[in-house]
């Protein structure tokens, strides 16, 4: 018997029943009686005043129960930046439009109708009155000094800028060996999660709302509900039942929610908003295009002096989460390899166009893609090999960045290794047929952020209960969002082992309802199985330590020589000597005669939390951090430019793999998505217009593109996750474009530079490489 | 996104067909629906009839003897076309489109009647009623004043991006036409397609597709389609080839060569097959074939997808396709 009886062991997901028998309940599948139909005017104009709405003919068409506008509204703004210090002015957005649209598609307007085509019928009959402002389609245009302001308050349309400097890169430029300065570019690209943005929400008469809401974050959408349609928050109640995928765009408080609960108040019935595919694509959030020119200096031996980082992002209409966005392309930068000396400068423009916001690998793919390309560049000029350079520079156990970062675990190496490996390096490396390749590229993201953008002063991190049942069985209360990865199972695991229990069927997790589970801020910055999974894990802890007490008295034993594992608790090296788990908590009940429950709770580590040095970049920002590395195979037709991926060996240090097909699972799907975002997906805007608005126009990978993928999980057994895990499902997103870039490169002998790496931009690059 | 409201009809037998195209004005027929269906839920076309023909078992048939040829009834999926073994063995440009069109689950749903029978396609025409509503011009297709992909032109220059087509002219398909009388017409299928992207077929409100027919290769004849997409399913060609070439002693015989996705409907490139046609096939010979394409195509640019790259990829796909036929033909 292995050291645990339960985690890391192969578990079937608690959800699986329910998803592959099409039970499973999301936000658009409520049926309440009475229920509304609520559909969403949006602006057709990129920049406009509303001089008028005149909604009297919409109100006057049959069927037709309510229509909302920006006048119905408090003037609180939604968004999730929040905390203090931040401005207000970092919640730039309305649920509805009040005084201006900023973007084809903006919010103006909202109808409940007793049926989707009078609902439709009713958005025809608003009459908008615009006043027509001069519209800014990209950065350039944006950063005139002349330019019209998208919002009064941000001058020369920066949203958002992030400038620190640490070290002197002056002086580490000056003793470099060599220096390389180069220049790439990232596209938009949207998170084709599977369920389009939806919710159904019922106002009752008491005052109160309850809203199924397809979201990451109910904690955060409750407060901007409450605010926006001016109700208590004790009054919202969010209820998160299953989602299809969010990978950041959920993370974000999206106008149906507020929308629809206005919408139920106004009507009195029950409203449900499910956004078309269009709608979803067009409006919601989308990963931030950059601009980047990266200086790098280094030492002969391959070793890093400095990095000089320079960033200039579209982000579209609105702010979104870019103070966090724009911030991490910096900080980011700190690893999986020792930095001595950074310069960094970004900014982010506001432009006319559908807003840019967080996407799985928030912050990190935009400027990993640069660093490893650059990496290969480097090492092919100074004569290294590319996993040499990247073993010389890299961080470990123990180390702290010069901005702070704790390096609690590090499989940096062993990822290295296991990736190459699993690719054939030795074998294949430049020593393929031409236009075959192979290359990789290195990894490291948060795990966990140390504060959040919105509370001020949360309870805590996350919150977990653990209550249990006359028969022995048990209940765990989590506020944190399962939104498809599988935490919900993970953390029943991680309690269900704590406690001792034989299997997960003897505790059901009962998640994200804010009206009965605790405080959890929700999925996002790859925090769950640290946030969550610890909290788990200390009420499992104290409900376990409670049995055990009322076990010593039953078995006449010390406290301290019993055990609980697999269902019973027995006296340590004496297997016969025990009582079951079941008989322990009835003796208990019988004995105590009050409740239990147990509280769990988590924050991260104090310095993780202190953001008094925001402004230079130094804050440790995350409880510990997550490494890896991608080897990609390519085979790329040089007549066509089309590039095969072929097989990604995908090595991801997880600390330690609660449920390891879960994990698994993560690194295909991360590899899934950035291979398609390496190579075809880019969202694309013409004046404004969105234009690839459908699964047929925006091209993500259908399952016969999708490579060979070979999940390696490397255990590092980090000192602060549970049982020693750390984040699976961003990291793994973040190297394959890079590692397909420099396979490409291996293969061709040409580097393509911007996203995504189409068959044109290799041809052309191959034709130019040929003098044609 | 709902269908708009129509009046359901069905036809038990191909004179029903007729009939109710004729009673019924504003009428459609839904064969596979897999194209017709999203452009009603985008209200690209707003039918008040909707004629239901796949009841008719007769047009699900396919028929082959080496005298007669093949025929393929207008319902016969692509699923079926892309399986059947006589296809595949004798008429395997038409196998090859037939099995590269979107992905399995349309291939099961739609039919070779149906793919002919689409109409050219546009990022500026084939989006939401919504999207287009909002529009502050209104480009040629939608009764405007413009286009948006070739600023300048006179005339809307959508693609037509059906895969069978190409392969259907490379093999000397014909295809049967029921007009609105009952009567039939064999045509060939190049006459079929009038090059023009605002209609890109013959059509008449009350004519449809009974039947393809494509006579029996001679000996020593190979065929092959090749298309390349942006993605292996679910995706129209950014280009299409196919070349069906017969080979004798070392010689062309015979070639047909189409391609698909560069305009306003399949061209025909005869003067790349002229150049093969009489000579002994080599490697050269073909590059000069595919050269010729490479000069007569002018294709349309796609969204993201520009006019160098498309006829460069041309040439490579004329070139591929008819290797693979020289080859399958001995
Ligand atoms: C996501 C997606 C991807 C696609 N990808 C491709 C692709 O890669 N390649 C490709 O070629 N096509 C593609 N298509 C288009 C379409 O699925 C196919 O062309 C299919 O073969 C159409 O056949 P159907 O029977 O479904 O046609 P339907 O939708 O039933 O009909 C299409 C049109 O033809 C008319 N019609 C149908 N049958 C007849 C007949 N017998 N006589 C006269 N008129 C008729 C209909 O009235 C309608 O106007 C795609 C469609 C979708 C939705
Ligand atoms: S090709 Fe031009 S005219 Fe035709 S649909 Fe497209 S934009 Fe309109």
């Amino acid at each position: 018997m292995g050291k645990y009886s339960i985690i890391g062991k192969r578990q079937v997901r608690t959800d699986s029943a329910a998803k592959v028998t099409g039970s499973a309940k999301f936000a658009g599948d409520f049926i309440l009686p009475g229920m509304l139909v609520g559909k969403i005017l949006r602006s057709p104009l990129p920049h406009a005043r509303i001089l008028n709405i005149d909604k009297s003919k919409a109100l006057k068409l049959k069927g037709v129960r309510a229509v909302a506008t920006g006048k119905d509204i408090t003037d609180i703004p939604h968004g999730t930046m929040r905390v203090d210090p931040l401005p207000a002015i970092l919640r730039d957005k309305y649920s509805l439009a009040k005084e201006k649209v900023r973007f084809i598609g903006d919010e103006v307007a909202a109808v409940a109708a007793t049926d989707e085509d009078i609902a439709m019928e009713a958005l025809e009959l608003i009459k908008v009155e615009y006043e027509e402002l001069p519209a800014l389609f990209d950065i350039w245009e944006a950063m005139k000094p002349d330019a019209i302001r998208i919002h009064e308050n941000f001058p020369g349309n920066i949203s958002t800028m992030t400038t620190f400097h640490l070290g002197d890169i002056e002086k580490a430029f000056a003793e470099s060996d060599y220096i390389l300065e180069d220049k790439y570019e990232t596209q938009r690209t949207h998170h084709s999660y599977l369920e389009p943005h939806a919710v159904t929400a019922e106002y009752y008469p008491s005052g109160d709302v309850a809203l199924w809401s397809s979201t990451q974050t109910p904690f955060y959408d409750k407060v901007c509900i409450a605010e926006t349609i001016g109700i208590p928050v004790n009054k919202v109640r969010v209820i998160k039942p299953h989602v299809g995928g969010g990978f950041g765009a959920k993370g974000e408080v999206h106008t149906l929610f507020p929308i629809s609960a206005l919408l139920s108040r106004m009507s009195g019935k029950p409203v449900t908003i499910s956004y078309t595919r269009e709608e979803d694509i067009s409006t919601t959030t989308r990963r931030h295009p950059t601009i980047i020119e990266q200086k790098i200096g280094v030492k002969k031996d391959g070793r890093i002096m400095a990095f000089d980082s320079k960033i200039l992002a579209d982000g579209g209409a609105y702010q979104s989460v870019s103070m966090i966005s724009i911030f991490v392309m910096g900080v980011f930068q700190h690893g999986p390899y020792k930095l001595p000396n950074f310069r960094f400068d970004a900014r982010r423009f506001y432009t006319n166009k559908p807003y840019c916001g967080a996407q799985r690998g928030h912050g990190a793919i935009q400027p990993r893609f640069v660093i490893e390309s650059m990496m290969d560049i480097i090492a092919e000029n100074l004569n290294l090999d590319p996993i040499e350079i990247r073993k010389i520079n890299a961080l470990k156990a123990g180390d702290t960045t010069m901005n702070n970062f704790k390096i609690r675990s590090c499989g940096h190496i062993e990822s290295l290794d296991t990736a190459s490996e699993g690719i054939g390096w030795k074998k294949n490396w430049k020593k393929l047929p031409h236009g075959k390749g192979v290359g990789l590229a290195c990894n490291f993201f948060a795990s966990g952020p140390g504060f959040s953008q919105f509370y001020t002063n949360p309870p805590s991190h996350s919150g977990v209960n653990i209550t249990t049942e006359e028969d022995g069985t048990f209940l765990l209360y989590t506020g944190s969002s399962d939104i498809g990865q599988g935490s919900e199972t993970a953390l029943a695991m991680i309690a269900a082992e704590e406690i001792g229990l034989s299997g997960i069927d003897q505790l059901k997790v009962i998640a994200a309802d804010t009206a009965t589970t605790p405080l959890d801020l929700g999925t996002y910055g790859s925090r769950l199985i640290v946030c969550a999974g610890n909290a788990a894990k200390m009420a499992a802890f104290k409900i376990k330590e409670e049995l055990i007490e009322t076990a010593a008295e039953m078995l006449e034993a010390n406290k301290e020589d019993l055990e609980a594992r697999e269902g019973g608790i027995y006296v340590k090296g004496n297997p016969e000597k025990g009582i079951t788990i079941k008989q322990a908590v009835k003796t208990r009940f019988q004995i105590k005669r009050i409740p239990l429950t147990t509280v769990g709770y988590y924050n991260p580590p104090v310095d993780t939390g202190d953001v008094s040095g925001f402004a230079e970049g130094k804050v440790s920002l995350a409880a510990t951090w997550s490494f890896g590395c991608h080897a990609a195979e390519v085979d790329v037709d040089e007549e066509t430019g089309v590039v095969k991926v072929k097989k990604v060996a995908a090595a991801h240090d997880c600390g330690f793999a609660i449920n390891p097909p879960a994990v698994e699972g993560q690194i295909e799907g991360c590899v899934s998505m950035t291979f398609g975002q390496a190579t075809c997906e880019d969202y694309r805007t013409e004046k404004g217009w969105s234009m690839t608005n459908s699964f047929l126009d925006y091209k993500i990978p259908t399952s016969e593109d999708m490579p060979e993928v070979q999940s390696i999980i490397v255990e590092s057994i980090d000192s602060e996750g549970p049982f020693g895990a750390k984040e699976a499902s961003e990291g793994a997103n973040i190297p394959t474009i890079p590692a397909i870039a420099n396979a490409v490169y291996y293969a061709t002998g040409v580097r393509i530079k911007d996203l995504p790496i189409t068959p044109e931009k290799v041809l052309r690059a191959l034709e130019k490489k040929g003098g044609k | 996104m709902r269908l708009p409201k129509f009046e359901y009809l069905e036809a038990k037998n191909v004179k029903d067909i007729t009939s109710l195209l004729k009673k019924n004005k504003e009428a459609v027929i839904v064969a596979g629906g897999t194209d017709i269906l999203p452009k009603m839920k985008q209200r690209i076309v707003t039918p008040k009839f909707v004629i239901n023909v796949t009841k008719i078992e007769d047009l699900k048939k396919i028929e082959f003897g080496e005298k007669k040829g093949l025929a393929l009834g207008s319902l016969v999926t692509l699923d079926a076309v892309s399986k059947s073994k006589p296809v595949v063995e004798k008429f395997t440009a038409l196998a090859q489109a037939s099995g590269r069109v979107a992905s399995s689950q349309i291939r099961n749903m739609g039919t070779i009647g149906g793919n002919i029978s689409i109409e050219s396609m546009c990022m500026y025409y084939n989006q939401s009623h919504e999207w287009r509503k909002g529009r502050p011009h209104l480009c040629f297709k939608l009764g405007g004043d413009r286009c948006f992909v070739a600023k300048g032109s006179k005339e809307c220059l959508a693609l037509f991006q059906a895969d069978t087509p190409p392969a259907l002219i490379a093999l000397g398909a014909k295809v049967t036409i029921v007009d609105g009388t009952g009567k039939e017409k064999v045509i060939d299928i190049e006459k079929f397609y009038t090059q023009k992207s605002k209609k890109v077929n013959i059509l008449k409100a009350t004519d449809f597709v009974k039947q393809i027919q494509i006579p029996t290769p001679p000996k020593g004849t190979g065929s092959c389609y090749l298309k390349m997409a942006q993605r292996e399913a679910i995706d129209y060609p950014v280009a299409g080839a196919a070349a069906c070439v017969t080979v004798s002693g070392g010689k062309c015989k015979n070639a047909r060569i189409a391609v698909t996705a560069i305009g306003g409907g399949p061209l025909r490139l005869k003067n790349a097959e002229e150049i093969l046609i009489g000579n002994t096939i080599t490697d050269e010979l073909i590059e000069k074939a595919a050269d010729a394409a490479y000069e007569k195509v002018r294709p349309m640019p796609h969204f993201n997808i520009s006019v160098w790259y498309k006829r460069k990829l041309i040439r490579v796909l004329v070139k591929r396709s008819i290797k693979q036929a020289c080859n399958k033909a001995v």
